[in-house]
């Protein structure tokens, strides 16, 4: 079986670049704000 | 493909310009078409930016287009690749205010593969990397036949609950073990493959349809 997480740190540096619909957590978890606006202008 | 124009509404996109350029029955692209979509749109500056960035990053971890980068994509395609790491920028918010963590890094949705086909046709149409992108090409139309028969679960649709002992037999990396023959198939099948036959592959997924 192959070491995976050298292909999931390819796609994540990838997916981070190219996805528009993630938004960001904090240390908790918890959504940041400035993300949840901009999720919500765009919906 | 977050800076470029996307969706599938009509031609005022990258790929709106091959959907609608597209022939689902024949499989074929009218290449003239298409053509003509994307000279009109004025992409060929978003499009050399996108493109120099997405290498630097294949290049970056991927010196060279051998076993391991090939193995990339069709992990990719099987959602063979569950990633606990990232949570904290690999969530979304849907409708509901519920934060869904996305955590298999995989082809979400119907389209995914078509719309990085559409960009990497509009690249060749700008003569940028032809090679390269050919040869990334035709690993992501190898990622759409094995996503086309695993047809992967995304981290929230595991039953019981998203966690790494909850991944389908069918995304487990031994499942590749016990299906050579196929990842050998799909292998041939685009080794010398002309960008108008991975058309007729990844052209196929926007209405998520076999690539067969």
């Amino acid at each position: 079986m192959d070491n995976i997480s050298k292909f999931t740190n390819f796609w994540y540096e990838f997916d981070d670049m190219s996805n528009p619909g993630f938004v960001l957590l904090d240390e908790n978890g918890k959504l940041v704000m400035e993300e949840a606006k901009k999720a919500q202008n765009t919906a | 493909m977050a800076e470029l124009k996307v969706g599938l509404w009509g031609d005022s996109s990258i790929d709106g310009s091959f959907y609608t350029s597209y022939n689902p029955d024949l499989r074929t692209l009218d290449y003239a078409s298409f053509k003509k979509k994307i000279k009109n749109g004025n992409y060929k500056v978003e499009i050399e930016s996108l493109s120099s960035r997405q290498l630097d990053i294949i290049h970056r971890h991927f010196p060279q287009y051998d076993n391991t980068f090939r193995d990339t994509f069709e992990y990719f395609g099987q959602g063979a690749l569950y990633d606990e790491d990232h949570d904290y920028q690999r969530t979304v918010l849907n409708r509901t205010g519920d934060l869904i963590k996305y955590r298999v890094h995989m082809g979400d949705g119907p389209g995914i593969y078509g719309r990085w086909h559409a960009f990497i046709r509009a690249a060749m149409f700008y003569n940028i990397n032809i090679t390269e992108w050919l040869t990334i090409d035709k690993a992501l139309a190898v990622a759409y036949m094995i996503h086309f028969k695993v047809a992967p679960m995304q981290s929230f649709e595991f039953t019981g609950r998203d966690s790494p002992e909850n991944i389908p037999d069918e995304q487990k990396p031994s499942w590749r073990e016990n299906n050579i023959a196929f990842l050998q198939e799909c292998r041939s099948r685009v080794s010398n493959a002309s960008v108008e036959t991975l058309d007729g592959i990844l052209g196929q997924s926007f209405r998520a349809a076999s690539p067969d």
